[in-house]
């Protein structure tokens, strides 16, 4: 009954992605062939695809982690997951539950040190999560080789196969609806959170859903930027979009900008200069970081013309 | 005596605790307030006043006793939309990208869930034209219509007391707490503070404020509660901002201080 359940879901999935992959070919024809050159090739187009739903995601994603200032809980979810990959990996199970169930764990864990000791939650958070990573390495140095270890770690995105695929597109497309049907809580959540409470919304299931999701997010990145660097994909985007506006709309749409452009980017350069992917789009992420730095309304170059037109005017 | 209309009352609490792990903040409450008034909070600092909205506003849960808000326990009263909430300057991040007719709108949240139906799921700008005028409204109430589409971080302090009352407004609350709503705040914004508190209770509602304006408290408050971890006084501003009163109050916890430190 489940496998049958599995089966088709995964034939549908399958069935929209090879439609997408169809649909970016087509794109491809229309660039110059000395850029679309390398996505002749299905792993590349599976690749792609898989890139611009983690840019989505995370762009999403990275602009509630930015707000409610969340980046060390956001790598220490990624660390933690890393024993519930290598377990799941051991049984044969899919890589989501067991991600979900440590990362699961941890999040519970920091919650009761910090409740029932002294202890404060960042310390919390350090401890738990390099407990859990430190876990993760023991159980894979036993059961793989340091290659898996290493595309566990920094991702290994030309790698992926379409069931891979399929599974980071629904995961994807979840978070996408829950972000859309619950903005308005996460909204009220993440600016005050005492309004929520005060007008019937459960603050602790908002927490943890929130929560949820990023470990979702973060294992659906998992195998494109890998456990390690998955974080910079959930500040990144949205930092570099703070910068820009005063709307939170208007943040979501530039970081899912900035999260596609440094993914699709960082995968092009990576295959032409032959480094890993994952290190690529984090560098292409930070590169859009400092010019958008550079240029924002209140960064040093604009503010720079600002001083010489007004300087202009006193000495007129 | 004539015996009290149990709907008299907008908050009642019986025997309330709060801590925080393990360190209490307020003890033994008992504290009836009634409607249509407006009712100050004051005592000195760490008295445990903040504690008591968070108490009132389900963002912090008793340690033991009852407590009530129009007749309904806690839950119900949020569920109810019956608290709204006016934080203090320091609790918001001012720099998130919100504007100020989007603050307002959250104060619909709330109602807009209560209506139920398929718009309540959808992002804030398509909950419907109602919820939308509403908050409209409430933005004139306090003279900051014309701020509307300013990033909330780009406004005075005044101006951002009044655009969080404006979200209390349109919340259609029957109980409004503020916390310092006139610290920082300039002369005009603070006169349409007072005139819109003081039209809002002779509308039937009530107002809780902690404050330590004690001037202001002279001049508006119609009801007085000294708190220094417990009540320390309950009365008229005449009587609870008398010189002895006061010394009372702020004497209790001085006392207290001394007494935990041997």
């Amino acid at each position: 009954m489940l496998n049958t359940l599995y089966e088709s879901l995964l034939a549908l999935g399958t069935a929209w992605a090879n439609l997408l992959i169809s649909w970016l070919s087509y794109w491809m024809g229309w660039l110059p062939a000395a850029i679309s050159e390398p996505f002749q090739y299905q792993f590349m187009l599976r690749a792609l695809l898989t890139s611009l739903v983690v840019g989505v995601v995370c762009g999403i994603l990275s602009c509630y982690v930015v707000l409610k200032r969340w980046a060390l809980l956001g790598d220490a979810i990624s660390h933690a997951v890393l024993p519930g990959v290598a377990i799941a990996y051991l049984l044969g199970a899919p890589m989501l539950v067991g991600a979900f169930v440590s990362g699961g764990i941890t999040a519970v864990g920091i919650g009761f040190i910090q409740r029932n000791t002294r202890i404060k939650e960042d310390s919390a958070m350090g401890l738990m999560f390099t407990a859990m990573f430190a876990l993760g390495v023991v159980i894979i140095s036993r059961i793989a080789t340091s290659t898996h270890l290493m595309h566990i770690l920094f991702g290994n995105v030309l790698g992926v196969n379409m069931e891979t695929l399929v599974t980071t597109m629904y995961t994807g497309a979840f978070a996408l609806l829950v972000v859309l049907l619950c903005y308005k809580q996460f909204l009220i959540y993440t600016f005050d959170p005492t309004h929520a409470s005060a007008i019937g919304m459960s603050t602790g299931m908002i927490h943890y859903g929130l929560m949820l999701l990023l470990t979702l997010t973060i294992v659906t990145s998992l195998e494109t930027v890998g456990v390690i660097l998955v974080v910079a994909m959930l500040i990144i985007p949205g930092a570099t979009a703070s910068l820009l506006t005063h709307r939170l709309p208007r943040m979501m749409a530039i970081s899912v900008l900035v999260g596609i452009a440094s993914t699709t980017l960082g995968l092009y350069f990576s295959f032409q200069l032959d480094v890993a992917s994952g290190g690529m789009m984090v560098l292409v992420a930070f590169v859009i970081f400092v010019v958008a730095g550079l240029v924002s309304p209140i960064g040093p170059i604009r503010r720079q013309l600002r001083r010489r037109a007004h300087g202009g005017l006193e000495a007129g | 005596m004539i015996h009290a209309k149990p709907e008299q009352w907008v908050v009642e609490a019986d025997g309330i605790a709060a801590d925080y792990s393990g360190l209490i903040a307020l003890e033994d409450i008992d504290l009836q307030l009634r409607t249509a008034q407006l009712t100050a909070i004051i005592g000195p600092n760490g008295a445990g006043k903040s504690t008591l909205l968070k108490l009132l506003t389900g963002m912090k849960k008793p340690l033991r006793g009852s407590l009530k808000v129009c007749n309904m326990d806690i839950h119900a009263a949020r569920r109810a939309n019956a608290v709204a909430y006016v934080p203090q300057e320091t609790a918001i991040d001012w720099d998130f990208p919100i504007s100020v007719r989007d603050v307002v709108l959250t104060g619909r949240y709330g109602r807009s869930r209560q209506a139920g139906g398929w718009r309540a799921w959808l992002p804030p700008r398509f909950i419907g034209s109602d919820h939308h005028e509403k908050a409209l409204a409430a933005m004139a109430a306090v003279q900051v219509a014309d701020l509307a589409d300013r990033p909330i971080g780009a406004l005075s302090g005044g101006q951002k007391k009044r655009v969080f009352i404006a979200r209390s407004i349109a919340q259609e609350a029957e109980l409004m707490l503020l916390d310092e709503p006139l610290a920082g705040v300039d002369r005009r914004s603070e006169r349409i503070i007072i005139d819109y508190l003081k039209e809002f209770v002779r509308s039937g509602k009530s107002v809780l404020m902690v404050t330590h304006d004690l001037p202001t408290v002279r001049d508006c408050a119609d009801w007085v509660v000294l708190v220094s971890r417990t009540i320390a006084g309950v009365g008229s501003p005449e009587e609870m901002l008398s010189p002895e009163a006061l010394e009372k109050g702020y004497h209790r916890i001085e006392r207290s201080k001394g007494g935990s430190g041997c």
